[in-house]
């Protein structure tokens, strides 16, 4: 206890985490009793019940029909799944490219990579090449290799005189951003795609969510996730400065390489099913500052849970506003985060943080 | 402790650094001092290990400075660089806990001793009562206070310092050197900083190091080193020179006016 009451910041991750797996909950049990296929809220409880191994003797099969859990198991479910894997994914990254950067706007939507994914994800299904080298992989990896090189090519056109300046990365973003969607956008449009998926790839949409796909990509997202945890005392040191931190010991270029390639891992992976979802990367680690303070070793945690949380309902909306008819998930998330954004860059006088 | 030989670096065929070569013994303090673009600052992040020179080598403690691991150096030498903390929003206490990463494990958390260390060095700084407060609340001043308090909490046998008393006003200046030269006493530590001030730099350092263009100009005590001609040729002003009252060393006094002769 002695040792637990000299480390508060372990109680606050405990406690937040509490908090917000709750929300998370919350969120997941809205999320699955709405839907256009009108199923009443103790139907939907009932199926998933009944498909809990434990539970499934007591429930009682004929109360519902097939169509109703064909729906609650194999579209909502495994969509809600999907939703709060690519939600932590993005804004754990986004945690650790605004840490490592030490820039607030940083994002893997604002820094390309998100978009460059897209772009490696896309070329794959035009290509056929699903099933390719690496199996039910292949896909989150080439959207992996993707991410990685836009962002080698963003951090190359930023770096000037061996110096990285807040404002150039963004603007470096931005051109290479717009360089990669119009070359996306073009694969799509000769390849005779349909306009639908030009926008699921562009906007983001977890409308094609199996179980399978969350299979593959979690583990990517929790294993990076984990990975980059372990770093937060690093990140917390290099937020004083890097050459500070360089003199505590801390080695910067090799702990910001495993940094930037964890993130781009988990956005590659997360894009790969998702598509381009803008801006969660960005807002979501602000909210948990403004509720937790700047301790990475906190904010990382939160922001995973908080992430998830925010893409779950985020989806609900895109599905259910506009019902029948479905927003991509995209448009919901740049309505939050565009104003957002804009009111960072009004604030951010002399505060990084 | 330190041995500097024969460093040489060079930048696009411009020589920074030619032949520097110099000791510093355990518990002694040496002023590095020098004119804007003499290669004082180049000189630290070759000490520090940023930079690798082109041409001789560092040791410390007899063992060249290349064979350190990044933590190993950082328990044997703290650098207090230019840039200072940035203004992040963690607390004192914190920041200054930062100083003990070296002596961590990537999977242990801070220790007992860790604790004991901090809490020690904050008390010793007279940081123990802001150390609740956030970093980005405090003035340069206070932040320069506490970077020093990190580098003093990584236990270093050697502490290097790159103008620490920059922007700071008088008195700022001297309780921060004094407090430095107190923490060197006790716990024998050696000192190596980069200074403006000449004054300062005879008033604190046991002795002087004085480069021009790349060279060391001069090294050894401020009345050795302290020469009206030199310092003209080199910052091309015209000093008057006498001697302090009470600490009975040179003193540099400036005019604004060309003394006739």
């Amino acid at each position: 206890m002695d040792n637990l009451r000299k480390r508060p910041w372990i109680i606050k991750t405990m406690g937040w985490s509490a908090v917000l797996l709750s929300l998370l909950v919350v969120m997941a049990v809205w999320s699955v009793s709405t839907g256009s296929a009108d199923i009443s809220f103790l139907t939907v409880w009932k199926i998933i019940a009944g498909g809990i191994p434990l539970f499934t003797s007591w429930m009682d099969p004929s109360s519902w029909t097939d169509a109703e859990e064909v729906i609650v198991w194999q579209i909502r479910l495994p969509r809600i799944f999907l939703a709060a894997i690519v939600g932590m994914g993005l804004a754990v990254a986004g945690v650790a490219f605004q840490g490592v950067l030490r820039n607030p706007l940083a994002d893997p939507y604002i820094l390309g990579v998100s978009s460059g994914a897209a772009f490696g994800a896309a070329l794959v299904i035009l290509l056929g090449w699903q099933q390719g080298w690496f199996g039910a992989w292949t896909l989150p990896i080439t959207a992996f290799a993707s991410a990685m090189l836009t962002l080698l090519i963003v951090y190359r056109l930023a770096l000037i005189r061996h110096r990285i300046e807040m404002d150039t990365i963004l603007l470096a973003g931005v051109v290479v951003q717009s360089f990669v969607g119009a070359a996306l956008s073009f694969i799509l449009a000769i390849s005779n795609e349909h306009m639908q998926q030009i926008v699921f790839w562009l906007m983001g949409s977890l409308a094609l969510s199996k179980w399978e796909f969350g299979w593959v990509v979690a583990p990517l997202v929790v294993a990076g996730s984990l990975i980059i945890w372990f770093f937060t005392r690093e990140l917390n040191i290099i937020a004083l400065g890097e050459e500070s931190a360089y003199h505590v010991g801390v080695e910067v270029d090799r702990i910001r390489i495993v940094l930037l390639v964890m993130a781009s891992l988990i956005t590659g992976a997360a894009v790969s099913v998702s598509g381009t979802i803008g801006f969660v990367g960005m807002i979501v680690p602000h909210i948990a500052r403004f509720l937790v303070g700047s301790d990475h070793r906190i904010l990382l945690p939160v922001s995973a849970f908080l992430g998830a949380s925010l893409l779950i309902a985020a989806d609900t909306l895109a599905r259910s506003v506009m019902d029948p008819r479905e927003l991509p998930i995209g448009v919901i998330t740049a309505f939050l985060g565009a104003p957002f954004f804009a009111f960072l860059l009004r604030r951010r006088k002399n505060k990084y943080f | 402790m330190l041995d500097v030989k024969g460093v040489c670096k060079s930048y696009d065929g411009n020589r920074v650094l030619d032949d520097i070569t110099f000791e510093v013994k355990r518990g002694e303090c040496l002023g590095i001092i020098g004119p804007n673009g003499s290669g004082k600052s180049t000189l630290i992040r070759i000490l520090s290990a940023m930079e690798k020179p082109d041409q001789g080598e560092i040791r410390i403690h007899q063992v060249p400075i290349e064979k350190f691991t990044a933590k190993e150096l950082a328990r044997t030498m703290a650098v207090l660089s230019q840039g200072g903390l940035q203004p992040y929003p963690v607390t004192v206490e914190e920041a200054v806990m930062m100083g003990r990463y070296p002596y961590q494990k990537w999977y242990r958390q801070e220790s007992r001793e860790d604790q004991r260390v901090v809490q020690k060095i904050l008390q010793e700084t007279g940081l123990s009562e802001m150390a609740d407060r956030y970093l980005d609340e405090l003035s340069g001043g206070e932040r320069q206070r506490v970077a020093i308090a990190r580098a003093m909490a990584q236990e270093p046998d050697i502490m290097l310092l790159d103008e620490p008393t920059t922007f700071l006003d008088i008195g700022y200046q001297i309780s921060l050197l004094n407090r430095l030269k107190e923490w060197q006493r006790k716990n024998a530590s050696t000192m190596v900083m980069v200074l403006h001030d000449l004054n300062l730099a005879i008033q604190y350092c046991d002795r002087i190091l004085l480069m021009e263009k790349g060279k060391v100009c001069k090294w050894g005590s401020g009345h050795e080193v302290i020469d009206a001609a030199v310092l003209h040729r080199i910052y091309g002003v015209r000093p008057v020179i006498i001697e302090h009252p009470q600490l009975k060393v040179p003193q540099i006094i400036l005019q604004s006016e060309p003394v006739s002769s």
